[in-house]
């Protein structure tokens, strides 16, 4: 837990810019007001130590959405010692202690010691802010009594175990100011945002959060210019550091000259090895979680953890920074994967579940839990979106567990990426036998990347197979593997089965003459299972399904077999045994058909059509 | 001081002469000058001046410009600065390219041929420390510009005009988006050029026409426009020059070539002489064995060379083509087939199987006549299949129409 003390909250002080806030304030360049107030405060204050009190610009100054933030050299030295210890007490500041009702800053002193979490003290910031302003308001600031009044209700979202911030988390009077420069509305901009770190080790909250305190929502995205001039000797890492959040910034400075000096030891070629298992690792794992921040390291500053502990939720697209009170926690959510299984089993409600399952894989991003249960996850939805033949979702779920793969995480990699090549292949979309030019390659490229181990894969080998009969146009094999299809793979397949029948038919009307019986259709077609060839039953009823499927076709039909006999498109119960299909009369309906599927393709999501 | 005072006599003696080969080599980064004007340039201060002093605009800026990616990339040697300032060289002289004329053009394929190399090594550069490779992007970018003004030059003599410039221009571009894998980004230069107002082709210098034909012929290849591939990639091999200065870069040119222009020829039925392969070792480790199992009818090495060589041609690009070409390796099985039984129009499909399993495939009688209605269906095969019977009817004449007539 930070410190606190009341001197904090004196240091916080309002307007002085050598305490200021690891809340810098949007870019000046935003409106010109903030500059020229800027300008009015500095000229009236003396900034050049921490210890220089602070004036009262002559003017009663609106309330801006800026805050001041001061140079940085003067916070270094200011909260220099704030770094060492949690005890240690910040420097007192020239403050006016009338300005704020003590039981105030108590008040909010003791709001902040229950949000030692970025995101927790993001929300608790705005919720203090906002009863301040409303209190201000009312001109009933000294009038409440702040000792008594509860506080602030997302302070009860309180975290426990889990959380890994608070030992580094402290109270800085920086936290503070700005509540209370809004307050007096002393606040004034920074001429030039320079960011102030504060003391480096504190993980404060990060950029993008600090911001939405004081500025409209417009501001959040904008990034933060920096002065580089005090940032690191090395030109090139002024870039990357920029990237990040100042408060990481001193941080990360450090961290490199630490790294810098522990690869000097290291023998040159291991140390390379090292930095690219690193960086790959670094790869994978920002690829899979799709994080902007190429160079934040430490996560576990920016991890959410949450505390609901209901099982079920349903899914709602995130608008903003998610609330730890929805999220739910690993141990939570590994029985929720359990209820969910149970249910799907037992009442096969896709709508329900899927939903369910995006919300649960919304609380595992959103607390970056990235581990074998996050594959469980992914891999469960997965297959029971194959199941129901929704591809989209699939799809989803696929591109994310190749990513978790990479990092390496243990997983059914070969049953996967035996769904991958299917899935690729039934995206293509084909004229003839020929796959479209723009799409292959992905398909190829996959291909290159294959190892002799993975090739060996029960669902890869299928795979491929399945990939060279397509390609080739083997109806015969094709469907001999559709009905013989490990895990899910037949699922995938279903997608592309009617696709290719219909071109196995074309081929079978040109080739033969001048009629082929139903049953040759059926067993090629793999309405006829390969082990239920001697199976009577299973014959006479794949017949029927063959028949069905042909008469719906539009294929054309003849009776009394070989050879001359009556042509009929409506072949009646009896006869069925003897019918045969007209396969010159029957070519221009499958060539036709199969002119139309290709001329369909895939859309966005994935699915085809 | 001295050298740098012969250098830049040098550079404006070129270009009052008009020499562009000179000013080019004064230009080109792995020139003597260089090294030469190492010392001289570090004590120098004030470049643009002591530049500006001796040329006049806008070489004096472009010159300067050079000399600042020798003093502030290449002396310094670092990589990311030399494409950069390099990109800026490209840029002063792209810009001032418009007003110039033909004698100029020397001097462009050498500034923008280091930029591609600068920008190349730059990148991986970025791409070992984990960054994204952007340096090639901006080359693109910079020589595109040059392509425009050499494309639409409107100068009135075609003598001095810059459009003799365009196809080596467009060539390094190609080159450059293939390899960026943005072949889908060739179409709107090359449609540039189809619709401008140019000489032919074939009054340019036959090594940008051997180039552009070559790469025109592996675009048609990608794209699985065989005939056209064909055609394209023919003219290059023969064109293409085996003996001369550079030998080695020659063969390495004619053995790109035929990478793909082999694949195509077997799609179109045409199989490699086999001097070709003693000729070209690489590209008969490559695909010596598909010839042969497409002359022998041999399915089952072709098979195995299909996954065994896979990763080397999915490498090199023509996997795909490849493995379509194994249809006339069963084809050429078939019509063996056919002719060990006399040629008659009625061939037993169980014959066939016999020749699938004596090839070495062991499959069964249904697979065999999926074979074969696909062969039909291609028309490889001209005849029709008696299921009642379980036999081939084969056309009179010409059951096995040549594999250069079948269409792709």
């Amino acid at each position: 837990m930070g410190t606190q003390s009341s001197t904090g909250m004196n240091t916080s002080s309002i307007g002085t810019p050598a305490s200021s806030a690891a809340l810098y304030s949007q870019q000046s360049s935003a409106t010109s007001q903030p500059l020229a107030y800027a300008d009015v405060v500095k000229a009236g204050n003396s900034l050049a130590s921490a210890t220089s009190g602070w004036t009262v610009p002559a003017q009663p100054l609106p309330k801006p959405s800026y805050t001041y933030v001061a140079p940085r050299d003067q916070k270094k030295e200011s909260t220099q010692n704030g770094t060492s210890t949690p005890g240690t007490p910040p420097q007192k500041k020239g403050f006016d202690s009338e300005r704020l009702p003590q039981s105030l800053r108590e008040y909010v002193l003791r709001a902040f010691e229950k949000a030692p979490n970025p995101v927790l003290r993001d929300r608790v910031q705005n919720e203090l802010k906002v009863m301040i302003d409303e209190a201000t308001r009312k001109g009933a600031l000294w009038i409440t009594d702040w000792s008594t009044k509860p506080l602030p209700s997302s302070c009860k979202d309180s975290v426990d175990g889990e959380q890994k911030g608070p030992t580094k988390f402290q109270i800085k009077s920086t936290m503070l100011p700005p509540k209370a420069n809004v307050i007096d509305g002393l606040s004034s901009p920074t001429p030039k945002a320079k960011q102030a770190s504060p003391a480096p080790g504190s993980p404060l909250i990060p950029a993008k959060r600090r911001k939405s305190l004081y500025l409209p929502d417009t501001a959040l995205s904008k990034p933060i210019p920096v002065d580089s001039s005090s940032d690191s000797d090395n030109p090139s890492a002024d870039e990357t550091l920029k990237k990040l959040p100042p408060s990481q910034r001193q941080k990360e400075i450090e961290k490199r000259k630490e790294r810098a000096k522990r690869f000097k030891t290291d023998d040159r070629k291991t140390r390379e090895n090292k930095e690219r298992e690193n960086r790959r690792v670094r790869e994978a794992f920002l690829a899979a979680g799709a994080e902007g921040n190429p160079d934040v390291i430490d996560w576990d500053e920016y991890t959410i953890v949450g505390t609901c502990k209901k099982l079920e939720k349903r899914y709602l697209r995130l608008t903003s920074a998610p609330d730890p009170a929805n999220v739910r926690p690993l141990h939570i959510l590994r029985q929720t994967l359990e209820l969910l299984k149970e249910k799907w089993k037992n009442e096969q409600n896709y709508t329900y579940i899927c939903d369910q399952f995006k919300s649960l894989r919304q609380d595992l991003t959103v607390q970056r839990i990235k581990n074998d249960f996050t594959v469980a996850v992914y891999e469960t939805h997965a297959r029971i979106a194959l199941e129901k033949g929704d591809l989209g979702e699939y799809n989803q779920c696929a591109a994310q567990l190749l990513q978790l793969y990479k990092i390496p995480l243990s997983g059914n990699v070969d049953e996967f990426l035996g769904y991958t090549i299917l899935y690729l292949i039934l995206t293509l979309n084909r004229s003839d036998t020929h796959l479209d030019p723009s799409l292959a390659p992905e398909l190829v490229k996959l291909l290159g990347t294959l190892t002799d181990t993975d090739k060996s894969g029960r669902c890869v080998s299928h795979a491929l197979h399945v990939r060279t009969a397509v390609t080739i146009g083997n109806y015969h094999r094709l469907f001999h593997l559709y009905n013989t299809a490990p895990k899910m793979c037949a699922y995938l397949m279903d997608h592309f089965a009617e696709r290719e029948r219909l071109k196995a038919m074309r081929v079978i009307c040109k080739a033969y003459r001048p009629d082929i019986p139903i049953d040759f259709v059926a067993k090629e077609l793999g309405f006829l299972y390969p082990n239920q060839e001697d199976d009577g039953m299973a014959v006479v009823r794949a017949r029927e399904e063959t028949y069905e499927w042909l008469m719906e076709k539009g294929a054309v039909f003849k009776t009394d077999g070989a050879g001359g006999g009556k042509r009929t498109t409506d072949p009646t119960g009896d006869a069925k045994e003897k019918i045969t299909l007209d396969t010159r009369a029957s070519l221009p309906v499958f060539a036709d058909l199969v002119r139309r599927v290709q001329a369909k393709g895939v859309d966005i999501k994935g699915q085809i059509h | 001081m001295n050298k740098i005072n012969a250098y830049l006599a040098k550079v404006s003696n070129a270009i009052d002469s008009e020499n562009g080969e000179k000013l080019a080599a004064a230009l080109r980064l792995d020139d003597d000058h260089v090294y030469k004007l190492a010392d001289a340039l570090g004590k120098v201060h004030n470049l643009p001046s002591v530049v500006g002093n001796r040329l006049n605009t806008p070489w004096s800026d472009i010159v300067a410009a050079h000399l600042r990616v020798v003093k502030e990339g290449i002396l310094e040697e670092s990589e990311e600065q030399v494409a950069s300032l390099q990109n800026a060289l490209a840029q002063t002289f792209h810009d001032a390219f418009t007003g110039m004329m033909r004698w100029t053009l020397p001097v462009l394929y050498t500034i923008d041929t280091d930029l591609r190399r600068r920008c190349i090594k730059a990148d991986n550069v970025r791409l070992a420390k984990g960054d994204k490779a952007r340096w090639r992007e901006e080359a693109v970018r910079g020589i595109s510009k040059a392509f425009a003004a050499c494309c639409t030059d409107r100068f009135g003599i075609l003598e001095k005009s810059k459009k003799w410039g365009t196809y080596r221009i467009l060539n390094l571009l190609l080159k450059m988006y293939t390899e960026m894998n943005q072949t889908n980004l060739t179409s709107t230069i090359l449609r540039s050029v189809a619709n401008a107002d140019l000489p032919s082709l074939d009054q340019f210098p036959i090594a940008d026409q051997v180039t552009f034909k070559y790469y025109t012929g592996m675009l048609a290849f990608y794209d699985e426009q065989y005939k056209k591939a064909e055609e394209c990639l023919s003219f290059a091999l023969k064109r293409c020059k085996a003996k001369g200065p550079d030998t080695k870069r020659l063969a390495k040119n004619k053995m790109l070539i035929l990478n793909y222009l082999i694949p195509t020829r077997l799609l179109c039925g045409t199989l490699p002489h086999p001097t070709l392969f003693e000729k070209y070792p690489i590209v008969h480790r490559l695909y010596g064995n598909f010839v042969l199992a497409i002359r022998n009818g041999d399915v089952r090495l072709y098979d195995e060379s299909l996954s065994k060589k896979q990763r080397e041609l999915i490498r090199r690009g023509t996997w795909l083509a490849v493995e379509r070409a194994r249809i006339v390796a069963v084809r050429v099985l078939f019509r063996k087939t056919w002719i060990i039984h006399d040629r008659t129009t009625r061939v037993p499909m169980a014959a066939f199987r016999q020749a699938m399993q004596l090839a070495g495939t062991e499959v069964d009688l249904d697979e065999v006549q999926c074979m074969l209605a696909i062969m039909i269906d291609r028309g490889y095969l001209k005849g029709y299949l008696s299921f009642e019977k379980q036999t081939v009817v084969l056309k009179n004449e010409g059951p096995f129409p040549p594999v250069a007539s079948v269409p792709l």
